[in-house]
């Protein structure tokens, strides 16, 4: 398996705040990885890290994007990003140019710029291309970013929280443009979105206080979160022995609610019966992603 | 190569298209200066130039960290990090934008002023060349230079406003410890050493900034070019660099200078002084043949009087220039409001002072009579006598250096009239527009009292003549001179 990002203890301090704390990051080639967290986990801080903006203060990252020998971060230069497409939620661009003119200013830099690949992406995103990007919505300005960034073909594709302020209907277009341009690309993104994040994911990993604290399949991830709801025969408070994996529990005269964070279909009954041996029922749901990053955030803030 | 050129061209049509209403700006402020030439307009008119010139340097600095903020390399700068951008074609693109609209134009419209002055151009064209350089240095390299460090024009107005304060105090300071160590009116000259270690420094502050993006340490060197200039304003051995980088062959160590007690003093009435003025004279040796020396400094503070009974008097003092005479040196010295009693004005004083001298080369351009009406001044310029008492010289200035104009052989002796050297913050060409023999000024001829200047009595004087001279700093000593029998008596 080639991972065109890998992270090994990648660390990165502002003064007295430790963005990353020995963060570790796979991204698989092909996969597109969802890079979730609360503000200020340090996902915009990784993605800087790994795109050479910032310099890492300990560990290291090695991107192969172009699909040769990986290269470490801080050796990045112009001519490696011409295989990677970079787009971010606040990144500045020459706003005086016309969506036109920057597709054109960008042209010479990439050898594999495609124009009918500009244009269908304009035609996509519905972009007026004599319109200048100070006169854009923030949902176009992103579009706009993502045209140019995915006209050349990257084999790596960045996106820093790019769904931040844009309206579900835009959300949805630039999702399907990303989708369909970029099959078979590599993509990290990062975002708060879990619903949007969840629909096209292939992989996710979680972010808290710059370390990561799950990375894996959104497959796996959505079967091993459960919400559970047992019934009990008679009023119980929580045993002594609560099990570390079962996340915010709560009691009712009768009921008692949990989120199993290494749900197993075939030992649950055994594992609740253990501890509530009274219990009349048991019933289980499958949870979205946002649920699942809302439990771990406030798990994290509970913890902190 | 082709790669690197291509994309700096690229880049540079690029930032044409961005800059293009600041550039208009620009040239239009310059057109309008060359339009009204402050030395040709009327007063009306030179009000504009007036603004007109800082106005020029506002937009020069507008345009050049405009540029470089185009890519800035602090801030929010993913755009073109995350890009294919090549960091050699990056910078090359800003070099040659700010030579396209700025150091071109400003050589252009020097010599459209020189033109229109009717100064020749060609003869002048290497005077010309290096002084646009040197001004366009200083109207692109400070904001360039702070532009590689902030992320946009406010950042630069705000750090080059704290700059200024930060010198303005700092040389205050130093200047309460080591004494105003400046002359004015030749900062540049002087500063050779600390202009070209501030310039170098800069450039590789500039250089290594686009290459590795380190803000800090890029400041860093930034700060110790600033304090580079700064530096042999406070330092002796640092002050006679210059002199010695720059005139090889010349030691300042060998001019001795003294006071020369065994010639008596000579007394002086000057009417603006309450005491009389004494002409001290002075032993100097070491002087190469054709240099000039010129007093600076403090005329009053750094000087010492003290009774033979080793009592120190409140002086205060005043110098005049020193003169070279047919029988030796001469500083003019005024000691005034001396409160000493009787008794101890009859004892001899002793007298230190220490007092810094710029050396300087002189080259006689031309002389010419008072009378006639409009001569050349060898393929510098031109003059014009419109009046008795008024001149107008347009002159192609040198380089480094100053031009004096002189009068002679009036039955005086030499005198630096007046070299008003027009200096403006886009001199590409300077002028020094004379209006210095008025009746007010006052002159002591050796040997007699203070004298108002009877200028129509020098003009008519049958040998007259008033002589043109570029002079040039090729270096800064400093000495103390003691007077150990220096007695108030006349």
């Amino acid at each position: 398996m080639n991972y065109p990002i890998r992270c090994t203890d990648l660390s990165k301090k502002f003064r007295h705040v430790q963005a990353l704390d020995h963060l570790n990051l796979d991204v698989p080639e092909g996969a597109i990885y969802a890079l979730i967290g609360a503000n200020g986990a340090g996902k915009t801080t990784a993605i800087k890290t790994m795109v050479n903006i910032h310099e890492p203060d300990g560990g290291s990252v090695e991107i192969s994007g172009w699909g040769g020998q990986p290269k470490d971060s801080r050796r990045l230069r112009g001519r490696d990003f011409q295989s990677i497409g970079y787009v971010s939620e606040n990144q500045k661009m020459p706003e005086w140019m016309t969506i036109d003119y920057l597709l054109r200013y960008l042209k010479p830099f990439y050898p594999t710029w495609d124009d009918s690949a500009a244009a269908a992406l304009m035609r996509k995103f519905g972009l007026p291309g004599d319109r200048k990007l100070s006169q854009l919505s923030r949902g176009m300005k992103m579009k706009a970013a993502l045209a140019s960034s995915l006209a050349y073909h990257p084999s790596l594709v960045i996106l820093d929280e790019p769904f931040s302020g844009l309206d579900p209907l835009v959300r949805d277009e630039f999702i399907d443009g990303l989708i369909e341009s970029a099959e078979g690309t590599t993509i990290l993104i990062s975002s708060h979105d879990m619903a949007e994040i969840e629909s096209f994911a292939s992989h996710a990993g979680y972010l808290e206080r710059g370390r990561m604290q799950f990375s894996e399949e959104m497959a796996s991830l959505s079967a091993r979160f459960r919400e559970v709801e047992v019934t009990l025969g008679e009023p119980s408070g929580l045993p002594r022995n609560w099990p570390v994996d079962w996340l915010q529990p709560q009691t009712s005269p009768a009921v008692v609610r949990f989120i199993d964070t290494h749900f197993d279909e075939s030992t649950i009954g055994e594992r609740v019966r253990g501890l509530f041996p009274r219990m009349t029922d048991l019933s289980t749901r499958a949870m979205p992603l946002r649920e699942i990053f809302v439990t771990l955030a406030r798990e994290e803030r509970r913890a902190a | 190569m082709s790669d690197i050129l291509s994309q700096a061209a690229h880049i540079f049509r690029k930032d044409t298209g961005a800059l293009w209403p600041q550039i208009s700006i620009l040239w239009a402020l310059l057109a309008l200066f060359v339009a009204y030439d402050p030395m040709l307009a009327s007063a009306a008119k030179s009000g504009i130039t007036d603004y007109c010139a800082p106005l020029i340097m506002v937009a020069c600095w507008f345009l050049c960290a405009g540029v470089v903020h185009q890519e800035a390399l602090t801030g929010n700068r993913e755009f073109w990090l995350t890009r294919p951008y090549r960091r050699d074609s990056l910078l090359l693109a800003k070099l040659l934008f700010v030579v396209t609209f700025i150091c071109l134009p400003v050589l252009i419209s020097g010599g459209v002023l020189m033109v229109r002055a009717g100064v020749p151009v060609l003869p002048n064209a290497g005077e010309l060349i290096l002084l646009s350089v040197a001004r366009s240095t200083w109207l692109i390299l400070p904001p360039f230079a702070m532009a590689c460090i902030t992320s946009g024009f406010k950042q630069v107005v705000l750090v080059v406003t704290a700059l200024v304060f930060a010198t303005t105090v700092v040389i205050d300071w130093a200047q309460s410890f080591f004494g105003a160590m400046r002359p004015a009116g030749i900062v540049e000259s002087h500063n050779v050493t600390g202009v070209l270690a501030m310039v170098a420094i800069a450039c590789i502050a500039i250089v290594f900034q686009f290459n590795r993006r380190r803000t800090v340490q890029t400041s860093g060197l930034l700060a110790c070019a600033v304090i580079a200039l700064a530096l042999p304003l406070f330092s002796d051995g640092l002050m006679a660099l210059p002199t010695r980088i720059l005139n090889p062959g010349f030691d300042p160590d060998r001019i001795q200078i003294a006071f020369d007690e065994t010639v008596p003093v000579r007394w002086d009435n000057r009417p603006t002084f309450r005491t009389p003025c004494g002409n001290l004279a002075l032993k100097i040796t070491g002087l190469p043949d054709g240099a000039t020396l010129t007093p600076f400094g403090d005329s009053g503070g750094s000087a010492q009087v003290r009774t033979a009974s080793g009592q120190d008097l409140r002086a205060s003092m005043s110098r005049g220039s020193i003169e070279k005479q047919a029988d030796g040196y001469w500083e003019n010295l005024c000691i005034f409001d001396l409160a000493q009693s009787a008794s101890e004005r009859a004892e001899p004083l002793t007298l230190r002072w220490s007092m810094g001298f710029t050396v300087q080369s002189t080259e006689s351009v031309t002389q010419f009579p008072v009378r006639q009406g409009s001569f050349a001044v060898g393929t510098s310029g031109h003059c014009e006598v419109g009046q008795p008492d008024f001149l107008m010289c347009r002159i192609a200035p040198p380089a480094f250096g100053e031009l004096s104009i002189g009068l002679e052989n009036a039955g005086y002796r030499s005198f630096s009239v007046n070299a008003a050297s027009n200096e403006y913050f886009y001199p590409a060409f300077n002028s020094a527009a004379l209006t210095p023999v008025s009746k007010e000024a006052f002159y002591s001829p050796p040997g007699e009292g203070g004298l108002p200047w009877p200028i129509e009595d020098a003009l008519s004087h049958p040998d007259a003549r008033f002589v043109f001279r570029k002079q040039r700093v090729i270096g800064v000593i400093q000495r103390e001179l003691v007077y150990r029998g220096l007695r108030f008596t006349r």
